[in-house]
């Protein structure tokens, strides 16, 4: 009784003291907008979206393995990275043949290598799949050379007047492309992600006021809507605030809650204060009401997950989902993660130590038991079919090194995982892996580092997903991905219909 | 106008005496006029330090402006990495621990200096610089080395209030920022003949520098005019650079490394350095350019407690590793390359020709000053075109702006002061003393929300902290230290600790919802969210309630923690009138700008439920319910 009531309070407060300025975004959190855009059919629905931040080198985290023979594919590759890394060649950046994790997708010619860290692995007295038997199994897929394009690109257009996003191999410019799902940052949609813009079409709020679109890792521009604001949560789970119980008396707490709980319902004319406000009444509503969700049998798992900050963060993902689907009672959600430290201008490989858990690896073991203990936690909860993860990164990096480590550069790879995947297969183009190419044939075009020009559009990846979260209209995925039609298709083909 | 008559008018023995004493005070009341009231200097103080205390505002009114950014200017540098290695070598030689174990001491030093520091006006702005050429002791290379870190803020100290131009070079000879963005030991790129045909290595030079350093650090990523304002052609952004002039500006970064000075010994740790060379023979010294300076480390962890100060000292060229447009092979006797390879093309058209001497292993003697030389050089060539580019003063401006007083500058008021960046008035360029006292000092800066209900910002989460541990006279704890070791957990903050080199926030961060249909930027709110809204607020009653014990409900006993805390005298000398004690807290938290809504209601508070409460308590709870409350959040 008194918890709804002090949430009703708050609600109160929002609809109420800032009803001025504010109000249309106050009516977005109380869920009073016309919801979904977009007909929502069939159970529970959501993507994760695991952001690789500083740029993973998908290169080397996905390489062709055909044979080391001289003009195949893998000779091309460790030809543009400076041959193999070794005690030999301590400048080299291809990873040796030998240790890539081969593996055969079933729409490809030849074998490709996974890096070594993908590997299988515990987590006290539980196996977990890594990535490589996760793709065996056909639950994974990998889109290639996808990157922000205006519209598809040549060498010779890029030389010329071809259309190019703005502010090409800068982190922050290009992250916001990534995020925003087209990559023209003038368009009035440009506050917003697609990620945001998915929530938003096709739910609301859930009756306790939470977004359809949850972060677990700060600010993020890709669970942005015009009319939804991202809920934020720490990878630790709901932090409630301590020391202002409103019925209990020690230390005056309920008399010092009950000031704070006037002072939130105060108008303000600075948007600052308002924004302080609404964020944090936000958190004091909703984050009770979550918390005593998520303590319960509804919020708890027995996967055990191995420690990390990703790890963390997609653990609290999974316990989320399973509330989510049960007492929250929600229908589709959008999830965001990310995972630091991949902009190796330097550190590449450590040596002497292994290739599969230092440098690069280090970050990509930290990806793999992550995911691969979510994957158990999915299979744990049976919600393999109803999720679907996929990275994103700032871009691809530079073929050519600087030592141990590479530069910014443009197209990368993506991984998509899920039971609706159609996995064990490749989409898109793997490039050729040579510098400087321009092979129309191929349609294969790399600037003189090894910069790929994409093949695939972020939005066409974007629209997949979205046509299989529930968005199937083209002219919704249209207004919801403006420059799509710049593009060949918007249905790549790698989700179940 | 007015306000200077009505001042000088309400001075009345001014009329009666001599015109020199009529000047003097004329004068004074002028440099005063913005300091009507404690409130006024208590706000300044808000902006340019990190936080008022009764003895700064007593200061300050009595100086006036001027003579208050002189006194500053004047005031002793803090400096931190000093105190900082002789306290680890200490502990070190008592108790051996790899570096990571001493993170927190150089977490003591800023919380000491921020608290208690003097030259607060300089801390203050070092923080902010801090903020701009972002280097972070929270991942990589530079998680454990305590010492590096703070010389690293000592840079920004030392140059906090010289010129821009300086500090430019010091951060980018700096091995902290070439550890942290890569152009330490960043190598040319060698040709040399293969089958006959001169031909250039596998190896690029790292782009990492030469890309930040423009982008964040001097001129942005687009042209503008000295409001900030972008300057369009056929309605376009005009790029202020393009990837080629990267890749060229990167080979300019090439053959910086660690000087090799011999031994040394830091509070009785002795560091051998054997360098075999001595003077500029070592810039020539291959084995050089790879020796890291040694460290003292007794655990297994190999980043270092105490460092050389070789490790710390700027980075000096190696010229044999630089990129002075020539090949890498005697075969063609180090020939210059052929165009376009033999120049280095920079923004604004600016080039760097080839070294007119060969730069090698082998260089003789006498030619290996001049190749020095042309390194040096060709780093002050890019250096300058950065200064001098038109973007630099606006960039700046507008970043210590939304560093110290709004979020959202008027065009005017970025303009203003980067023409004081430009030219301090005795025609120097970059002079910070100047350009800092020109944002602070602004019309739109001491008028605020009288012009826009937009002014303003929201309130850092660490200069809340700082702000409360200053206005309550904070003291460490009887482990003599604040042990406040991982700020960032609940504020998402941490001195010299950002994520990455997009600092904890971005200048240009339009929040969702309100924000964006205002258009207005808001960086500080790219930190604040549901979860640490709710993590600060129980970090704050933590901070607030250190050594409290509040299991009574009528009295409040205080026994000194271990930890940072503000002393219980100070709090029992606050006033028991409970609407005397909300004057008080409002002028030293809120610089008297408390709402009379938010002020009626923290009396009713008082006077009600805890009319029977202590002082001490109703003080505690007062000041907790402050720093989380809405008006409070943002600095206006």
């Amino acid at each position: 009784m008194s918890k709804s009531h002090d949430r009703r309070h708050f609600l109160k407060c929002l609809s109420g003291g800032l009803a001025s300025a504010a109000a249309w975004s106050t009516v977005a959190q109380l869920g009073l907008i016309e919801r979904a855009t977009a007909q929502v059919t069939g159970g529970y629905k959501a993507l994760v979206c695991i952001y690789l931040a500083g740029a993973n080198d998908a290169f080397n985290w996905l390489a062709p393995r055909d044979s080391i023979s001289a003009g195949s594919r893998y000779d091309a590759y460790q030809t543009s990275r400076g041959g193999v890394y070794g005690s030999a060649n301590s400048q080299g950046l291809a990873i040796p043949f030998s240790d890539l994790l081969s593996i055969a997708p079933s729409n490809q010619s030849i074998a490709y290598g996974l890096h070594p860290a993908h590997v299988d692995f515990q987590t006290g007295a539980q196996m977990h799949s890594g990535l490589k038997s996760i793709f065996d199994q056909g639950k994974a897929a990998f889109i290639c050379n996808v990157g922000p394009l205006l519209e598809p690109l040549t060498k010779a257009s890029y030389l010329s007047n071809g259309r190019k996003p703005a502010q090409l191999f800068s982190h922050n410019d290009q992250e916001n492309l990534w995020h925003l799902g087209f990559s023209d940052n003038t368009l009035p949609l440009s506050r917003t992600g697609w990620g945001g813009r998915l929530a938003q079409s096709l739910s609301g709020n859930l009756p306790n006021g939470l977004s359809p679109a949850i972060s677990i890792a700060g600010s993020a521009r890709f669970l942005t809507g015009s009319q939804i604001v991202p809920y934020q949560l720490a990878a630790s789970g709901v932090d409630v605030l301590d020391n202002y119980g409103a019925t209990a008396t020690a230390n005056y707490q309920n008399a010092r809650r009950a000031v704070l709980n006037d002072l939130l319902m105060q108008d303000s004319n600075s948007p600052f204060v308002r924004e302080y406000t609404r964020t944090f009444s936000r958190s004091l509503s909703i984050g009770e009401s979550l918390n005593t969700v998520l303590s319960g049998a509804d919020g708890t798992l027995s996967t055990e997950f191995p420690t990390g900050s990703l790890s963390d963060q997609l653990k609290l993902v999974a316990r989320m989902i399973k509330a989510s689907r049960s007492s929250l009672g929600a229908t589709r959600q959008v999830y965001y993660v990310r995972l630091g430290g991949f902009d190796l201008h330097d550190g590449m490989f450590v040596n002497g130590q292994p290739i599969a858990t230092s440098g690069h690896g280090d970050l990509l073991t930290q990806l793999n038991q992550a995911i691969g203990a979510f994957w158990t936690a999915l299979g744990e909860i049976g919600a393999r079919s109803q999720v679907t993860s996929f990275t994103m990164s700032d871009f691809g990096r530079t073929l050519s090194g600087n030592g141990n480590g590479t530069d910014h550069a443009w197209g990368g790879n993506m991984l998509v995982m899920g039971d609706a995947v159609l996995g064990g297969k490749l989409y898109g183009r793997y490039p050729q892996l040579v510098l400087d190419n321009d092979d129309a044939s191929n349609q294969d075009y790399s600037l003189s580092r090894g910069q790929y020009i994409p093949t695939t559009a972020v939005e066409q990846v974007a629209a997949t997903l979205a046509r299989w979260m529930g968005v199937t209209d083209s002219s919704a995925l249209d207004a919801m991905f403006p420059l799509l039609a710049n593009f060949s298709s918007s249905d790549l083909g790698f989700m179940e219909s | 106008m007015i306000r200077l008559l009505i001042r000088t008018t309400l001075i009345g023995w001014i009329a009666i005496h001599s015109a020199v004493a009529q000047d003097q005070i004329f004068q004074s009341g002028f440099e005063r006029s913005g300091l009507e009231s404690d409130a006024d200097a208590a706000r300044f103080l808000t902006q340019a330090s990190f936080g008022p205390t009764l003895a700064s505002i007593s200061e300050l009114r009595t100086q006036g402006f001027d003579a208050w950014f002189a006194a500053q200017r004047e005031a002793a540098t803090t400096l931190q990495r000093p105190a900082v290695e002789t306290r680890i070598a200490a502990l070190a030689l008592a108790n051996p621990q790899p570096g990571p174990a001493y993170r927190r001491i150089r977490l003591e030093k800023w919380w000491d200096t921020a608290v208690t520091g003097p030259d607060q006006l300089r801390q203050r702005m070092a923080y902010a610089l801090s903020q701009i050429m972002v280097i972070s002791d929270v991942s990589g290379t530079l998680f454990g080395v305590a010492p590096l870190v703070a010389e690293y803020h000592d840079i920004l100290a030392r140059n906090a209030l010289g010129n821009y131009r300086t500090l430019l070079e010091d951060v980018s000879r700096s091995s902290m920022m070439g550890i942290y963005l890569t152009h330490y030991r960043n190598p040319k790129t060698d040709w040399t003949y293969v089958n006959g045909v001169l031909t250039p290595s596998a190896i690029q030079p790292d782009e990492n520098y030469a890309r930040e350093v423009m982008q964040l650090f001097s001129i942005g990523l687009i042209e503008r005019n000295r409001d900030f304002s972008p300057i369009l052609l056929s309605g376009q952004n005009v790029p202020t650079y393009n990837q080629d002039i990267i890749t060229q500006t990167a080979r300019v970064l090439t053959g910086y490394s660690s000087p090799c000075t011999g031994s040394a010994n830091i509070g009785g740790i002795q560091l051998n350095r054997n360098c075999g060379c001595t003077g500029t023979q070592c810039q020539f010294n291959t084995a050089t350019f790879f020796s890291s300076p040694p460290v003292f480390s007794a655990g297994p962890n190999l980043m270092g407690a105490v460092i050389h100060p070789d490790g710390y000292a700027q980075m000096v060229c190696f010229p044999r590793y630089a990129d002075t447009g020539r090949s890498a092979t005697v075969q063609d006797n180090y020939a210059v390359l052929p165009a376009p390879f033999d120049q280095k093309r920079l923004i604004a058209g600016i080039t760097v020709p080839p070294s007119p001497l060969a730069c090698h292993a082998g260089t003789p003697a006498s030619e290996q000053q001049a190749c020095i030389n042309y390194c040096d050089g060709q780093l002050d060539t890019l250096l300058d075109a950065l200064f001098m580019h038109p973007n630099t003063p606006p960039m700046i401006a507008r970043q210590l702006i939304q560093r110290f007083t709004t979020s959202n500058p008027s065009p005017a008021y970025i303009d203003r002061v980067a023409r004081v960046f430009e030219n301090n008035g005795s025609g120097t360029r970059g002079d910070l003393y100047a350009t800092i006292k020109a944002v602070l000092l602004d019309t739109d800066a001491r008028a605020g929300t009288s012009t826009s209900a937009n002014f303003g910002k929201l309130r850092e989460p660490l200069l809340k902290l700082t702000a409360l541990w200053r206005a309550f006279g904070a003291d460490q704890g009887s482990s003599g230290d604040y042990l406040v070791n991982t700020p960032e957990v609940a504020l998402l903050q941490r001195p010299l600790g950002a994520p990455s080199v997009f600092n904890f926030y971005e200048p240009d961060h339009i929040p969702s919802g309100e924000f964006a249909s205002l258009g207005l930027y808001a960086p500080e709110l790219q930190i604040l969210s549901e979860a640490t809204s709710v993590s600060a607020a129980d970090f704050f009653y933590a901070r607030v309630f250190s050594g409290y014990n509040t299991q009574s409900l009528s009295s409040t006993p205080f026994t000194t923690p271990f930890g940072a805390h503000l002393p219980a005298a100070g709090i029992d000398a606050l006033p028991t009138d409970a609407a005397q004690l909300l004057d008080a807290l409002n002028l030293r938290l809120m610089y008297g700008q408390m709402s009379v809504a938010m002020r009626n209601r923290l009396l009713a508070l008082l006077s009600g439920p805890m009319a029977g409460a202590d002082l001490r308590r109703k003080a505690l709870s007062t000041i907790h319910l402050i720093l989380i409350s809405p008006e409070f959040s943002a600095q206006r």
